[in-house]
């Protein structure tokens, strides 16, 4: 026996209310994977009340800048001349990010110091570029404001879009995002993005997606002895055969590799991706962490993408990424900010990277954009003074913003203390590629270094001291491929047979001796002037 | 028919109604009388919105599971409880939505005995008696008999003023007194033995009936499956304190929700002892078993109504009648309530392992969302051990998901109360029933350690 009553009007009120759920739950579900992939429901609520939150005071801190902005020109401690820097660009800088904490422990980038330091490129007039507007700009075919800056992010990670992308929208900005399809498409991962939010990504109008490389982001053992290396930039060991690969096989790897990366992006997306990140920043070059890195990624990287991209190392090479440089066509360095970089400092450190005017003169107030290969520097005083470490033979420094000046003239009034050499980097490209004036007592040479291989290609000697004791001037005029050196205005060597690559070029400073530890030069006061 | 007691205030309207009723006969009836509408709609609009807010967390519960449902292969056991859980809940909602309206049928009157056992009562026991001589059913048709199950407070002296007020209404009122306390099974026995009509209703001793109520008892009994009908009880106490404004929430769904959806396969478990009729002629087959019930090598005291229901089911229909209204006061003190809920939990685990014996042969619908409930109820401390406890503890995160799910539930039970029954203090009614619910989840397992203790605790 049973009390149901199966009356139409219920049955038909309850199909209707299962159809509704079913409905609204479809489609919930179904933006919920375009929007979060596979994010568990804790990061995800979290993810959406944390944005709804952000993206008022967001709204709020963005309608004061540009308050501000209306009636703004960056003043900066050390920039007085607000002419400078309100024209078009000469050189470009790329941000690198890779992943945006919210209040955890941890080192990483938090979201509180990312906001603060894109907030601070805002308010400073720092607008961003995208990628085909990056391209074409290092092409020659565009002009783009004076500060322009294209910000890029490694790895696809969820952290690198969700946070983000509120702040984007604030800003008006755009972002470009290196993927890697191995932990992107057709995966349920908690931290990766999937398919379906890149989807979702790509359609916002605010993101362009490059490659990472499909296997190359994971390091690899190189020997027999479990050492991992990058596997980009080393020969892997293969297991099966007991061996590190050859060269062959390695360039067959990672061609293999990168163009396969380039094409499962193309074909899932169906957008043209034509840039390339490096994993970990490294092309090839020898580093301190990766004494064997060897030459040939940068090789192949050209053949399948139009542009690639590095992580510049704070020192050896300018900041930025000049136009029209043909040995480095496709090769770009980036920036990558520090998580503990104030706003201020960030900006601090663009502008000093800004392509300088001349004349130019310089010591400034504190940090205006010399950047230190080696040895130590100071600014006390009002004078540059540049030494060796204490175990060191010598230190350089050069001034970043310098590398598109043609023709002129260097003048340093300084001394040295411990009466040992110094030089002045007449056309500084990197320092693999440079010319100078090396001053010595007992000889003036002009020393060219390309590629690594440095020579002297004119010089005097038997007619010194060339060096005087106490405070000095100190020149290097460089026309087109002359270069000539002098002391106190009196010229003591010449060269015309600079190496034609070195025909543009930036200023620095070097001093060494054979001595440990003795190696120092004040520099008073340091101008460059047009010729 | 006693058409005159129907019109007694101008407010209510009357409307006939042909009806068939389920053994083909047509009659024709009086529809139950309602109140005009005052304020309409500021009230509909009200509830309206109560109901959406309800249809919301009943997508937001479903939206979880379907986004947790990936989970599921990751812990198989916790992953199907969570989905068994809410698949048992919704579909309480569901029967209760679907359980046939009885009208009642003025043909069918049967004679009628309360049986009230009272042990100190004296403050409530006159009022439970009066109400019988106000009921809206001839009262030729009725008998009462009270018992005084050796109180040591005034309650004989009240039972007997009021037995003589009423002898001028009701013919029959017996009292019985025994000096010396020989327990509730015993007084409703001898309540069962002194009866000689055909329905018997038990009314506990501080429950108070409405008018209408004995006539929505017995409507049911015109079929001759039914061997039990239970009441509806209301708190009447609701106002006093949080813990009874809780109690009264916790009353009105556990009645209207999941009695009912019992009641859909005439499988109620348990008609209380508050306000329930049974048939005298079922009951004097089962009673003096029931009175001798031993469990474990223990003597049975408590848990006397729903082991009498479980009696009758092996053998004949249980069913709820919500329109058989009563009042019953609940305890206000939080210690009393914890004790009684511990005796309740007790009576459920033996009586529910006794009725698991017989309950595949009832309806399956009936026996599957018996069989669930079982498991539900045992495992739910487990669920909710490792939830609270064990994998924060292990995993280092807070049990949002399970703590938020848990009351997402409640808030469902609590806007369903605040639909139907209107503007009360029942958000804090929810969140105190949340609440208690987490504090007594040990009680279970507690009660199952403790089931031979047939202390009573209360009363």
């Amino acid at each position: 026996m049973n009390f149901i009553q199966l009356s139409n009007k219920k049955i038909l009120f309850t199909v209707s209310i299962a159809l509704v759920m079913f409905v609204l739950i479809y489609a919930t579900f179904s933006n919920k994977q375009a929007y979060y992939g596979y994010s568990p429901m804790t990061d995800i609520f979290a993810w959406i009340a944390s944005n709804t939150f952000y993206s008022t005071i967001y709204k709020v801190r963005a309608q004061n800048i540009s308050n501000e902005a209306a009636a703004l020109v960056f003043k900066s401690n050390n920039i007085s001349d607000s002419n400078e820097h309100t024209g078009n660009a000469i050189a470009l800088p790329v941000l690198v990010y890779h992943t945006v904490e919210n209040g955890s422990e941890s080192l990483n980038l938090q979201r509180d110091a990312f906001e603060d330091q894109l907030f601070a490129l805002k308010k400073a007039g720092w607008e961003t570029i995208t990628l085909k507007e990056f391209q074409a700009f290092m092409r020659g075919t565009m002009t783009l404001p004076e500060r322009s800056f294209l910000l890029t992010f490694d790895d696809g990670t969820k952290n690198s879009y969700h946070p983000v992308t509120p702040l984007l929208r604030v800003l008006d900005y755009t972002g470009v995002s290196f993927i890697l399809p191995k932990h992107s498409i057709g995966t349920e991962s908690h931290y990766y993005l999937s398919d379906h939010e890149i989807d979702t990504m790509l359609e916002s109008g605010i993101w362009e997606i490059g490659s990472h490389g499909m296997d190359v982001h994971e390091y690899q053992p190189t020997d027999s002895k479990d050492t991992y290396e990058a596997p980009l930039v080393n020969y892997i060991w293969l297991e099966n055969e007991g061996r590190t690969e050859t060269r062959e096989e390695y360039l067959e790897r990672i061609n293999m590799d990168l163009l396969s990366a380039r094409e499962a992006l193309e074909d899932r997306f169906d957008v043209v991706v034509s840039s390339f990140a490096y994993p970990f920043g490294e092309y090839g070059r020898p580093t301190d962490s990766n004494q064997n890195a060897i030459p040939g990624a940068v090789m192949v990287a050209e053949r399948i993408y139009e542009t690639s991209f590095y992580q510049w190392r704070r020192g050896g090479e300018f900041s930025f990424n000049y136009q029209k440089d043909e040995s480095r066509s496709h090769l770009y360095k980036r920036i990558e900010p520090d998580a503990q970089w104030s706003g201020e400092e960030l900006v601090q450190r663009l502008e000093s990277g800004l392509a300088k005017t001349l004349p130019y003169e310089s010591p400034r107030r504190d940090d205006e954009g010399w950047l230190r290969n080696w040895g130590k520097v100071s600014f006390a005083n009002s004078v540059i003074t540049l030494k060796a470490e204490d175990f060191g033979t010598g230190g350089t420094i050069f001034l970043d913003g310098s590398g598109h000046w043609e023709n002129y003239t260097v003048t340093a009034r300084l001394q040295s203390p411990t009466n040992t050499g110094f030089s002045l980097l007449a056309r500084f490209k990197d320092d693999n590629n440079l010319a100078m004036c090396n001053f010595n007592r007992d000889f003036v040479h002009i020393e060219q270094t390309i590629s690594g291989k440095q020579r002297v290609i004119e010089g005097v000697r038997d007619g010194g001291p060339y060096v005087p004791q106490g405070t000095f001037e100190a020149q290097a005029v460089v026309n087109g491929r002359t270069i000539s050196c002098a002391i106190n205005g009196e010229v003591l060597v010449t060269s015309r047979f600079l190496d034609p690559q070195l025909s543009v070029g930036g200023v620095g400073i070097k001093t060494w001796s054979p001595e440990i530890g003795l190696a120092s030069v004040v520099i008073e006061k340091f101008t460059v002037e047009k010729n | 028919m006693n058409i005159q007691n129907l019109f007694k205030t101008k407010n209510f309207t009357q409307v006939y109604q042909m009806n068939k009723l389920w053994n083909g006969d047509v009659i024709t009836t009086i529809k139950e009388p309602k109140h005009k509408k005052n304020k309409a709609n500021i009230n509909d609009i009200k509830t309206g919105g109560i109901w959406l807010a309800f249809f919301i967390i009943i997508y937001f519960i479903l939206f979880i599971k379907v986004l947790t449902f990936e989970t599921v292969f990751n812990n198989a056991f916790f992953g199907f409880y969570s989905i068994l859980i809410t698949v048992y809940i919704l579909s309480r909602f569901l029967l209760a939505y679907f359980h046939k309206e009885t009208p009642y049928d003025p043909s069918y009157e049967p004679t009628v005995t309360f049986v009230v056992p009272a042990k100190n009562e004296e403050d409530n026991i006159a009022e439970t008696i009066r109400r019988f001589g106000n009921v809206n059913y001839p009262l030729d048709k009725i008998e009462v008999v009270a018992i005084n199950d050796g109180s040591t407070d005034g309650t004989y002296t009240e039972m007997v003023k009021v037995a003589n007020e009423l002898r001028s209404k009701i013919k029959t009122v017996k009292v019985i007194n025994w000096k010396v306390n020989k327990g509730k099974r015993h007084g409703m026995a001898e309540g069962v033995k002194q009866a000689s009509h055909d329905i018997i209703i038990f009314i506990d001793s501080d429950s108070f009936i409405e008018p209408n109520c004995v006539r929505h008892l017995v409507k049911y009994f015109a079929s001759d499956s039914v061997g039990a009908v239970s009441g509806h009880t209301d708190v009447y106490n609701r106002e006093t304190n949080l813990l009874t404004q809780m109690q009264a929430l916790r009353y009105y769904i556990a009645f209207k929700i999941y009695k009912s959806a019992e009641s859909v396969f005439g499988s109620v478990t348990c008609c209380p002892g508050c306000c329930s009729a049974y048939r005298r002629k079922y009951l004097v087959e089962i009673v003096d078993e029931w009175l001798v019930q031993r469990f474990l090598g223990a003597e049975c005291t408590f848990g006397d109504d729903r082991s009498l229901t479980n009696y009758i089911i092996r053998n004949y229909d249980a069913v709820y009648s919500h329109e058989a209204l009563a009042y019953t006061v609940v305890p206000d003190n939080f210690k009393v309530y914890v004790r009684q809920q511990f005796r309740w939990k007790k009576s459920w685990i033996r009586e529910t392992l006794i009725a698991s014996v017989f309950m595949w042969r009832r309806h399956p619908l009936a026996a599957a969302s018996y069989y669930l409930y079982i498991f539900l109820a045992l495992t739910s401390p487990i669920v909710f051990f490792r939830a609270i406890a064990w994998y924060p503890a292990v995993h280092q995160v807070w049990p949002v998901i399970y703590l938020f799910g848990l009351f997402l539930m409640l808030l469902l039970h609590g806007l369903y109360y605040r639909a139907k029954v209107g503007p009360r203090a029942w958000a804090l009614a929810v969140f105190s029933f949340w609440f208690n619910s987490v504090i007594l989840i040990w009680q279970l397992p507690w009660a199952a350690i403790n089931i031979r203790d047939s202390r009573w605790g209360t009363r």
